[in-house]
């Protein structure tokens, strides 16, 4: 099942350039693999989810701050 | 001149990195304190032990996999766990591994260890963002040693310089990289006498124990649980 911001971290995954890959703790991920493997995956997708909605909460305190 | 013993295993893609990450900082800080460096094969149970009894450093860092009550070693066993997490007592000891600051660090206080700086979850990083995960990872440690501070000192600057590199990362438009950042300076924790208590454990049968023994009961329980059922505690 997804939602908007499901759509919105992939289009974030999708925007972001070049060669890389993820680590999050002992597991690797390219871009390719997070885009095919988030709607598999519960933990990919928790994780994912987490950051980006850390991440919106730190940019609102800072962005106030 | 202090002492730091400096574990670092190699034996993946992620350890290839950690490895090179805490190599780099003890660059920084090479004629400020004795470093014994325990690498690759070095990097096990046997060797730490041994390097912390016969050295009996001030200083005690681990870069690499770590999990809730697990340091692992280049065997990919356990190099520190509850069962002998005791011997870095008297030691300020700075982790750069998954993990260990929720479980490890939680009892470091009552072992006897001054100070435990780690990460109470998944560390995570990007690798082409490497070199400024690097320096939010190491900032801690080469700060600490630099200006002779103690690590419940530096904590809150190793944190915000860890965001500011954050919001650059996202000013650059890289969300992915900046979330993993920040995620990782949410989750960083010092222990140290007098601080803040530990989160109370999320297991109810924990939280009873330690209701009723304390920490140092409920490390009990811990260490005697490992032995008898590794598998759970790792």
């Amino acid at each position: 099942m997804s939602d908007e911001f499901d759509k919105e971290i992939l289009e974030v995954v999708k925007a972001k350039p070049g060669d890389w890959k993820l680590i999050i703790g002992s597991k690797s991920y390219t871009k390719e693999e997070i885009i095919e493997n988030y709607g598999k995956d519960p933990n990919l997708r928790k994780t994912l989810r987490k950051m980006i909605l850390n991440l919106k909460l730190h940019t609102l305190s800072r962005d106030e701050g | 001149m202090e002492k730091l013993v400096a574990v670092a295993p190699r034996f993946d893609e992620v350890t290839e990195y950690s490895q090179a990450w805490m190599l780099d900082a003890l660059t920084e800080i090479n004629t400020l304190i004795e470093i014994h460096e325990l690498l690759e094969d070095l990097a096990v149970r046997r060797e730490v032990e041994s390097a912390l009894e016969d050295l009996s450093p001030e200083w005690f860092t681990h870069y690499d996999h770590g999990s809730d009550y697990v340091m692992w070693g280049d065997d990919e066993q356990p190099i520190i766990n509850l069962s002998n997490l005791s011997r870095l007592a008297g030691m300020r000891v700075y982790c750069m591994n998954c993990s260990s600051g929720k479980g490890l660090g939680a009892h470091a206080v009552d072992q006897g260890i001054k100070e435990y700086l780690g990460y109470n979850d998944v560390v995570s990083f990007t690798t082409d963002q490497e070199q400024v995960f690097k320096s939010a990872f190491n900032y801690g440690l080469i700060t600490a040693i630099q200006r002779n501070l103690e690590l419940k000192d530096i904590i809150e600057e190793m944190r915000e310089n860890g965001y500011i590199l954050a919001d650059q990362l996202r000013s650059e438009g890289d969300y992915i990289a900046a979330a993993a950042l920040v995620n990782d300076m949410d989750i960083l924790h010092v222990y140290y006498e007098g601080g803040p208590e530990p989160p109370e454990p999320e297991c109810g049968v924990s939280a009873s124990l330690k209701q009723l023994f304390g920490w140092n009961g409920l490390h009990f329980f811990r260490k005697w649980r490992q032995r008898l059922f590794p598998e759970t505690l790792s």
